[in-house]
């Protein structure tokens, strides 16, 4: 089998453009979430979100227009910058994306006279023509997997990636996630299942992992890319980290809520253990899902025990959500960016707004200051609506390593 | 390999509830959700029987076809102009559409609905995208029993394919559709002839 590292990051999200400067923005706390201010919510019964910024600035653009198509170029553009695409050959070469449902302009479609009932076909974009456009773009040969897994969506899609070439279908991978949930349909929908927060203090504070206040999920918008490689063909001095375990399970319980005991969430941890070599002993710090809901606390907090014992509320635990919402099906990737800066900084970062401990959620959580500790190697876990769950091992990359 | 393949027409009744365990679970379906179901069920019914952690890969066709109240959100988000109406989209239009129809939105909804009617916990992905893809998951799936390879596709109008196959690795390596840039229904079509 091959080793996978990662050589290459292009992103956007509600705490900034482009690893610089999202790294100060995770350094700093900084809080992505506010009120929606892309479109009218006067009348919403809530309107807090985590839209992507750049240099502390919402990232506009025209009406009705897919944002998340925006994110992916932008993020792509990075990456290109930074890396040589031309290495591989283009049969060696994958692309291999998470994301969200089709965006559909809603105020373009009722504004249109048009009485053709098709003409909603118009104002529907579907998530995975960019892809397959920017495929083409970049020569890409070797094959290209759009994933819409939901909230796993992008964490699947790094999972293929990884498993192409680690076991020598592919030699480079162009992976990630896109995705906004921030148009007036897509809003509303997660607002009527349920899923939002319904914090009434100030809206920076409202998505609050860990925490007993928690009120629910803040979306956010934004796109991370990564370029994979197999070690032995990538320039060292561009690595970022290394790939070195991924786990994927299915909760088959309900598609409403994750299984309380989590034990196909920590299953998925152990597989991706396994497959990198580690015991739980030898995880520094864990970036959890930690989408500031109930359920989802207490079930990672479930797996957490299960996979580490009694050292699981020893092991210090992280949430980039607090700052950046739910980014849905580009969640994972650009977390991700959360496990690239804690390997590179050795630190795990603050919670934002994980303020007040649950005595059910017992994990070690940085409340005040970030936990500062020589980390080696981080496990990356999230899970989806519906019951999807997906985990990685992410470690400092060192040549003489073996598997 | 073992397949199924099924098509129901525009219009068509998909009797799908005498498929499930728990009947009530098909108010969460679209039409390409239940003809999923009743594909899968037909599969894995006794004799076949697979582990509870078979690799299982769902695969969608592009969206043709919308059934989650489209035209009645259209009509009520609209001011007294006619044109788009913020206020009347969130007062109004929004109202008008039950919270169920969340459940015929999401993608991933075919592929976690059969999964809990068959107890599978195993390795899994949705894909909006082709054979060639759908096929490369499978390659890589962990372990080396059969997987399980689904896709759906509804079309304009409402007709509704999907298909379900257990298939061998070396079934798949040796797939003439390794390649095939086609939405991966088309394979399944294909396995039907």
């Amino acid at each position: 089998m091959n080793r996978v590292v990662i050589t290459g990051v292009g992103a956007v999200c509600p705490i900034g453009t482009g690893w610089e400067e999202i790294q100060t923005g995770i350094s700093n706390g900084m809080h992505g979430t506010a009120e929606l201010s892309i479109f009218d919510t006067a009348e919403f019964p809530t309107r807090l979100a985590a839209e992507a910024r750049s240099q502390g600035q919402v990232v506009m653009g025209p009406r009705g227009e897919d944002r998340k198509v925006r994110f992916l170029n932008t993020a792509l553009a990075q990456l290109s910058k930074q890396c040589d695409l031309k290495r591989h050959r283009p049969a060696d070469k994958i692309l291999s994306l998470g994301t969200g449902i089709d965006h559909f302009d809603l105020p373009g479609h009722v504004d249109d006279p048009s009485t053709d009932p098709l003409r909603w076909r118009n104002y529907n974009k579907h998530s995975h023509r960019i892809a397959e456009q920017h495929a083409f773009e970049l020569g890409i040969a070797g094959g290209t997997s759009v994933n819409v897994a939901a909230c796993v969506a992008s964490t699947q899609a790094m999972g293929q990636a990884y498993r192409m070439i680690r076991q020598g279908l592919a030699t480079q991978a162009i992976t990630g996630g896109y995705d906004s949930m921030l148009s007036h349909l897509h809003y509303m929908g997660f607002f009527k299942l349920g899923a939002l927060s319904s914090w009434t203090g100030k809206p920076s504070e409202a998505c609050r992992p860990f925490s007993r206040d928690r009120q629910g999920i803040v979306l956010g918008e934004g796109a991370a890319v990564f370029s994979l490689e197999r070690s032995e063909l990538a320039d060292p001095t561009t690595i970022f980290a290394e790939v070195a375990g991924y786990g994927c399970s299915m909760d088959a319980y309900l598609v409403t809520d994750p299984e309380p005991s989590a034990k196909h969430l920590a299953q998925a941890a152990l597989h991706a253990l396994a497959e990198a070599g580690l015991s739980p002993r030898d995880i520094d710090c864990v970036h959890l899902h930690g989408t500031g809901t109930f359920k989802n606390d207490l079930a990672e907090t479930a797996a957490m025990q299960l996979v580490f014992g009694d050292r699981a509320s020893q092991i210090p635990v992280f949430s980039l959500k607090g700052q950046i919402g739910h980014l849905i099906g580009a969640c994972g990737a650009v977390e991700m960016l959360g496990v690239l800066y804690s390997l590179q900084h050795n630190e795990v970062p603050v919670t934002v707004n994980s303020i007040v401990p649950d005595p059910d959620v017992n994990l070690l959580v940085a409340r005040d200051r970030p936990i500062r500790l020589p980390i080696r190697n981080i496990l990356k876990l999230n899970a989806a609506f519906g019951g999807q769950n997906t985990a990685f091992v992410i470690r400092k990359y060192s040549p003489d390593q073996t598997l | 390999m073992q397949v199924v393949y099924e098509r129901f027409a525009a219009g068509e009744e998909i009797p799908v509830a005498k498929h499930l365990k728990n009947r009530k679970l098909s108010k969460y379906f679209n039409r390409e959700t239940a003809a999923f179901i009743i594909a899968c069920d037909k599969l894995l019914q006794s004799p076949v029987s697979i582990a509870s952690d078979t690799p299982f890969y769902y695969s969608m066709g592009t969206v043709e076809y919308e059934d989650y109240g489209l035209p009645a959100i259209t009509e009520a988000s609209r001011d007294s102009h006619g044109h788009f109406s913020a206020t009347a989209f969130a007062t109004q239009g929004m109202v008008s559409v039950s919270p169920l129809t969340q459940f015929k939105i999401l993608y991933n909804m075919p592929l976690c609905f059969a999964s809990i009617e068959h107890g599978l916990n195993g390795d899994n992905a949705v894909l909006y995208s082709s054979v060639q893809a759908l096929l490369q998951q499978a390659l890589c799936a962990p372990g080396d029993g059969p997987v399980l390879l689904g896709a759906g596709k509804v079309h304009t109008g409402g007709l509704v394919e999907c298909g379900v196959a257990l298939v061998s690795r070396s079934e798949v390596e040796n797939s003439p559709y390794r390649q095939a840039s086609e939405e991966a229904i088309h394979w399944f079509r294909e396995l039907a002839l």
